[in-house]
């Protein structure tokens, strides 16, 4: 069904239209949070007031992108829950396998197609840019999050995080320098491409 | 980083395309002439490309929402409700303060319920008084009342003070509106028809209680509403 329709269904009460919105946009909601808050469990929650908070919100939406309105729900509630953290600060648990050991990363992170060591090393590549975002501060590593994760453009991600156009390109461009800087203690885990082209 | 900020800044705008047609130009022909500048323009491109080759993630669950999730519908629907009624209210304080200070006359003042009545009953009584004030000066001109007079007057000076000789003029002059004839005993010691009207009340005091409560109950009205308000939003926002 058409995203539009679906959205004013939704308006209309119709909670089983808005959960096909929630199952289409999931990933790109979850993935965001995940990216600017850095713990799996802290994005799921963001993730699901970003959703209920949407479904209550519906009606300000006002047509144009609604992947960025969507984008700017979740933003706050990444915000929100990182001021949470700050007030009550928690201890990052890491998943656990089936046989109680900690895990780098998920299984929800595994391709089945992937052979064990690319996997390893797809995780630890991932482990070790969510290590260089969580160094950032908030402001820069939501904008470069939304920038070159998730590929919006300038006009966009200003829109998002309600800031200026000048604002978002020098935080853009201090969190790239910030993050080049980290990324370059990880060279070993880069992709050879990217390996070869750093030798350049 | 053997660049300025500055120059960073450009290429990261340079390489979004963002950079306006004359900038672009100019930082191309840098780029042609400077190995700083183009080792750090590789350097922002390939961070850019890490962050997005980095591994797509999915959604661990699904986020679908249930009608449990939901509990502040009904909560929300009574705040625009709430902010017409505060609005309301406090326009309405805003008015009566207008009124009341503005100098209007309200005609629900209490102190006109009372106050006019007498005021009136003084007035009306002032004419006769003034009527007998000239007759009495006219008897003035016999002796035999002029001695009384002063006997009245020297008996007043030496027991002065005496409230039963006071209230006894005054009584006198308050019920005996009649204009007197010539024959009726005159009465010197009346006082100026003046004393016999009330004092004035003040202005701030006429209406006092009536238009003070109601200013006072639209004002807390007004805070009782802002107060429910910011609760219900606190716990709103505690919710979500």
């Amino acid at each position: 069904m058409e995203l539009s329709h679906l959205i004013q269904e939704s308006l209309d009460g119709d909670l089983d239209s808005f959960n096909q919105i929630v199952l289409e946009f999931q990933d790109m909601v979850y993935y965001q949070a995940y990216r600017v808050i850095g713990e799996p469990d802290a994005a799921e929650d963001a993730t699901q007031e970003a959703f209920i908070s949407a479904y209550q919100k519906l009606h300000t939406y006002r047509g144009g992108s609604f992947k960025s309105w969507l984008l700017r729900i979740v933003t706050n509630a990444c915000y929100d829950e990182l001021r949470r953290r700050q007030r009550q600060p928690v201890t990052a648990l890491k998943p656990e396998d089936d046989h109680g050991e900690e895990m780098n990363s998920p299984k929800w992170m595994e391709d089945p197609a992937e052979k064990p060591e690319e996997i390893l090393q797809r995780s630890e590549l991932s482990d070790a840019i969510q290590r260089c975002l969580n160094a950032l501060d908030d402001k820069f590593r939501s904008v470069v999050v939304l920038v070159d994760i998730q590929g919006m453009d300038y006009a966009t991600t200003a829109e998002i995080v309600d800031r200026p156009l000048g604002t978002i390109k020098s935080r853009l461009a201090r969190a790239r320098l910030s993050l080049q800087e980290c990324l370059e203690g990880f060279a070993e885990l880069l992709p050879v491409d990217l390996r070869q082209e750093s030798e350049v | 980083m053997d660049i300025s900020r500055r120059d960073w800044q450009l290429l990261s705008e340079y390489i979004d395309g963002e950079l306006s047609e004359r900038k672009r130009i100019r930082l191309e022909s840098r780029l042609d002439s400077e190995r700083g500048l183009r080792t750090a323009l590789r350097r922002i491109k390939k961070t850019r490309r890490i962050l997005r080759t980095a591994p797509r993630l999915s959604a661990p669950k699904d986020f679908v929402l249930t009608p449990d999730m939901l509990p502040q519908r009904q909560k929300e629907s009574f705040f625009p409700v709430l902010r017409l009624a505060t609005v309301l209210v406090s326009v309405l304080l805003v008015a009566v303060l207008v009124l009341d200070f503005g100098g209007f006359v309200f005609p629900l003042k209490t102190g006109d319920f009372a106050a006019p009545a007498v005021q009136q009953e003084a007035l009306e009584s002032a004419p006769d008084a003034d009527q007998r004030n000239g007759e009495e000066q006219d008897l003035a001109e016999e002796p035999q009342t002029m001695e009384k007079t002063e006997g009245v007057e020297r008996e007043m000076v030496e027991g002065m003070g005496e409230p039963e000789e006071e209230a006894k003029a005054l009584d006198v002059v308050e019920e005996s509106p009649t204009p007197s004839s010539t024959d009726a005993p005159p009465t010197p010691t009346t006082p100026p028809p003046t004393q016999t009207i009330p004092p004035p009340i003040p202005e701030e005091r006429k209406g006092l209680p009536v238009i003070r409560f109601i200013e006072l109950g639209l004002f807390s009205l007004v805070v009782i509403l802002l107060l429910v308000r910011f609760w219900m939003k606190k716990a709103d926002r505690d919710v979500s």
